[in-house]
């Protein structure tokens, strides 16, 4: 144990320093070529303690820990006519719960910037449109200089999530996903775009899986009109057809499209948003994101009534099993009003506001229809440097023919910011009250919860601290009371030896104390921290 | 199995379409009526941020500068018959007005070296030969701060601001953080947080991230978390672990929720019929996939139903009466339902949802989770340990809400082993 960290510990902070030193000073060294090394070493070491009859219940690692993430950042800083940088995130812990690998690469990327556009290696945000890449990438991206308007990229990696991965069989890899991806984007005057992306995908099983295996073709189209400050219109078109390798089962094949045109318009005191998206039942996007098998439409509307009072007018509705293949089809609609009353009371800072808001569920079975009301009031003031909220909620969810529920959410916070001398103080307070009644049984489930706690900064030359306490009680018919209570102190000294670094402490004290005594457990955890900035 | 990939077809298409999207586009009569009498603003960027669509105020990053500075840049519409001869922009709400604006064609561009912390509010004009101005309200109102923090470490600080929220269950707090633009139903998502905080009554929720990288105004974060809960159904204590990605979106300063991928940890007790993760295909799950694929001696397989009132159990392949010791499986319809129960009356009881995955895809459970219920979706497969310690693993074929009946299919394995290929 010891060993581990101290060599995570030496390591990374000593090849930082001396990367330090040796771009700062050294003739011929990073800094001749016009590079700058900036990053930060966070090493954490805690001691997680749980007692009680209840203990397995925690998801604690038992025992004394310790975490170091090292980030470093090489970039070319001078004058030059092509920049880049090169970035690397390591992680060692030999706490599972926070990483399944003692030690590990968490990112490395190289990006390259020059008069032929821009190329990265290594780490990068795949993001082309949300129906065809939306996807963290491995490997190779390269972006062209724009000619006539016209940009073109190119992309080709692994859709990975863990470097590791790639040299060694992950805990839950079942699968390599390659990727392959081009953009071609055309930008116009007043933000007007067209784009075309292309993107195929292949999975590869690794050794003795048998999941599912996708072979992916999508094209994607997307468009955004001229546009200004009064009204823009947007959309995007992706038509997917998949194979699916399914080791036990027969093979099948998919094509589907996915279809979503956005507006936002403002024509003297009326501002309103819509958006409506259709996405076929066997529409499949391996690294895009999308909800199969839907459609869906929201518009939301403002209006000046009078100065400063808003009109909100929302409604949102959507239906799946398009096709008809699926069991049931549900049709939901969503509307949804209220008023916003800015600088109430001729009050500069008093902010209120009231909404209802209606959901229901039809279920093409007839018998499941659903029905939830909810009403909100929110206010919000400020006095000086004291800053309070108060919202309440009434929820009534009812299913019809089945059972109704009435719910009354409370909540009450107020925070502060004050200056005494050097020292800044930020008190905060909050209170909430959450009764869940069911009608039908004539039960309740109650949850209270009071939170509190200061943060203080320069309580003395370079030292500040935190406190805060929770607790909260939980009533529930038929079963265990439960009653929380924790206990959260931290601080944080800025070391005089190296600029830049700190030096942090932390407790942390939790009781879960139910009426059942074996399941009670309590958590204590003590942790100190170096952090060391380059 | 993997796609064969063409560059040369790649490449034929990206010049054919590029060759296609040569026209000219101009402002055409679907721009909201303004006067051609003056010269009109029609776009502004700062930092690359298009102001028609910020917030009244919201920050920029490290990641915004361009060599170090802001790069103001405007886009406007002369009057006809006069072009636009100067231009004058301040960035401090007309206090004082840069020298340095740089007028090219139909757009003006300013570049100056932002002071961190400093508030900035926009103004700007251009006057064409006939000395006519725009209009001010050309311009959106709006205030913004640069920051020396990268977007990335703002990422992480917001990824575990949503977590404290959803940890202190702090509805209004964190519905306000997310994105006006979120990928999915949004009303779905704040039903399905209400629905968590009513299956779920203390949380305790810690979250590392792992890997944030950033396109644009969007950051794609991957993180471990670890999550335990009192349940408002029977008081256990429930756990969760394991890793997931959200997408974040900068808005008016701060990363917002935008979207969500399997597993879910937040609005995981959303209805069957919603779905607010809005992810793609996963590549790996929470259960791994270790041996051949046929099934190994001693597995069963077959097909079920369960019912509001009927439950079934694994080892003898029955339905009975829902009640521990009885069956391993039921399902409730009521309430926000339909959801899957594991019955516990012995040390287990467990059933974690793997996603939208077939059967025959899951060789072996390496991670099983502490939850007891979980929401039933159509098609998704879900791990099973019973309460006798063995391991099952079902898919949803059908629900009949109408009829509140599910039925799957699966496999057993009675020796106690979590392999079953």
């Amino acid at each position: 144990m010891t060993k581990e960290i101290l060599c995570a510990f030496y390591v990374s902070t000593l090849a930082c320093a001396q990367l330090h030193a040796g771009a700062k000073n050294a003739p011929g060294s990073l800094s001749g070529q016009g590079a700058a090394l900036s990053g930060r070493n966070r090493f954490s070491v805690y001691d997680n303690n749980v007692s009680g009859a209840g203990a397995d219940s925690s998801f604690l690692t038992r025992g004394l820990q310790y975490q170091n993430d090292l980030s470093l950042t090489l970039d070319s800083a001078g004058n030059t006519n092509a920049r880049w940088a090169l970035a690397l995130d390591a992680r060692f812990t030999d706490d599972r719960r926070m990483d399944s690998k003692e030690a590990s690469l968490q990112r490395i990327s190289y990006d390259r910037w020059s008069r032929g556009g821009q190329i990265s290696v290594g780490d990068f945000y795949g993001n082309f449109t949300q129906y065809s890449l939306n996807q963290n990438i491995k490997g190779l991206r390269w972006t062209g200089q724009k000619i006539a308007d016209v940009e073109v990229t190119v992309i080709g990696g692994m859709a990975k999530n863990r470097w590791d991965e790639l040299w060694e069989r992950g805990e839950f890899e079942s699968l390599n996903r390659g990727v392959e991806a081009a953009r071609v984007r055309w930008t116009g005057p007043m933000a007007s775009e067209i784009g075309a992306q292309l993107v195929f995908t292949g999975d590869r099983r690794t050794a003795g899986s048998a999941a599912d295996a996708y072979s992916q073709r999508l094209f994607g189209f997307s468009w955004a009109l001229p546009s200004n400050s009064d009204l823009s219109i947007s959309g995007e078109s992706a038509w997917s057809g998949a194979g699916i390798d399914r080791q036990a089962a027969e093979d099948s094949s998919k094509w589907g499209g996915a279809h979503k045109i956005s507006a936002r318009a403002k024509l003297g005191r009326w501002r309103s948003a819509a958006e409506y998206e259709n996405v076929t039942t066997d529409f499949i996007t391996t690294i895009g994101a999308a909800s199969s098998d839907l459609r869906r439409w929201l518009a939301r509307n403002q209006i000046r009534v009078a100065a400063g009072i808003d009109a909100l007018i929302n409604a949102s509705g959507y239906r799946n099993n398009l096709n008809g293949r699926g069991q049931d089809t549900v049709r939901t609609f969503s509307p949804e009003g209220g008023l916003r009353w800015s600088a109430a009371f001729n009050r500069p800072t008093l902010n209120l506001e009231a909404k209802i808001r209606q959901r229901r569920s039809i279920h093409s079975g007839g018998t499941a229809e659903q029905r939830n009301l909810s009403g909100v009031l929110s206010l919000s003031d400020q006095w000086g440097p004291l800053n309070g909220s108060l919202d309440y909620e009434h929820r009534n969810e009812a299913r019809v023919g089945q059972q109704r529920n009435f719910r009354d959410l409370l909540g009450f916070g107020l925070s502060g910011f004050y200056r005494v001398q050097e020292i800044t103080l930020r008190p905060f307070v909050k209170w909430d009250l959450d009764n869940d009644h069911n009608e039908t049984a004539s039960t309740d489930n109650a949850a209270a919860q009071a939170y509190f706690g200061l943060a203080a900064e320069n309580i003395a030359p370079r030292l500040s601290a935190s406190v805060s306490r929770r607790r909260s009680f939980m009533r529930q018919a038929g079963g265990d009371d439960v009653i929380n209570k924790l206990w959260d102190l931290r601080c944080n000294y800025r070391v005089p030896w190296r600029e830049g670094d700190s030096l942090e402490a932390g407790f942390k004290d939790n009781l879960n104390d139910f009426s059942t005594g074996s399941k009670n457990y309590r958590e204590t955890v003590w942790e100190v921290v170096y952090v060391s900035r380059l | 199995m993997s796609a064969g990939f063409n560059f040369g077809k790649v490449l034929v298409v990206s010049l054919l379409t590029a060759a296609a999207l040569q026209p000219k586009a101009e402002a055409g009569w679907w721009i909201f009526g303004k006067s051609s009498g003056r010269p009109e603003i029609m776009k502004v960027f700062v930092g690359g941020v298009d102001l028609s669509g910020a917030e009244n105020k919201f920050a920029l990053f490290r990641e915004n500068l361009q060599d170090g500075n802001l790069v103001v840049k405007a886009f406007f519409r002369p009057a006809s018959k006069a072009p636009v001869a100067q231009a004058r922009v301040s960035v401090d709400g007309g206090t004082t007005w840069q020298e340095k604006v740089t007028l090219d064609g139909d757009s003006l561009t300013l570049s100056f070296t932002p002071q961190e912390g400093k508030s900035y509010e926009l103004r700007m004009t251009v006057t064409d030969t006939k000395g006519q101005e725009n209009d001010p309200g050309d311009v959106p109102r709006v205030q913004f701060s640069y920051s020396r923090e990268s977007a990335e470490s703002v990422a992480k600080r917001d990824l575990l601001e949503l977590a404290k929220l959803y940890a202190v269950r702090d509805l209004r707090g964190f519905v306000s953080r997310i994105a006006a633009d979120y990928r999915g139903d949004r009303s779905s998502l704040e039903d399905a947080l209400a629905g968590d905080f009513k299956t779920y009554r203390q949380i305790d929720m810690a979250v590392t991230p792992q890997l944030v990288l950033i396109s644009g105004p969007e950051a794609k974060i991957r993180f471990r978390y670890n999550m335990s809960a009192v349940s408002a159904a029977d008081g256990s204590v429930k756990n969760a672990s394991g890793e997931t990605e959200l997408t974040l979106r900068s808005e008016n300063g701060s990363f917002k929720l935008a979207g969500m991928q399997y597993p879910l940890i937040f609005g995981s007790t959303a209805r069957s019929d919603e779905n607010p993760a809005a992810g793609g295909v996963p590549v790996d799950t929470n259960s791994g996939s270790t041996l051949s694929g046929a099934l190994l001696p001693g597995v069963v397989t077959g097909n079920a139903d369960v019912t509001q009132t009927s439950g079934f159990r694994f080892g003898t392949r029955s339905n009975a009466a829902p009640a521990p010791g009885s069956v391993d499986v039921g399902v409730n319809f009521g309430g926000l339902g339909p959801y899957l129960l594991a019955y516990s009356g012995g040390s287990f009881g467990y059933i974690l949802n793997l996603g939208y995955m077939d059967l025959s895809s899951v060789s072996a459970i390496t991670d099983i989770g502490h939850m007891s219920e979980s929401q039933a979706v159509n098609g998704n497969t879900y791990a099973v340990l019973t309460e006798s310690g063995k391991y099952a693993v079902m898919q949803i074929t059908a629900i009949n809400t109408g009829a509140s009946t599910i039925s799957f299919r699966y496999m057993y394995q009675p020796s106690g082993s979590p392999r079953f290929r």
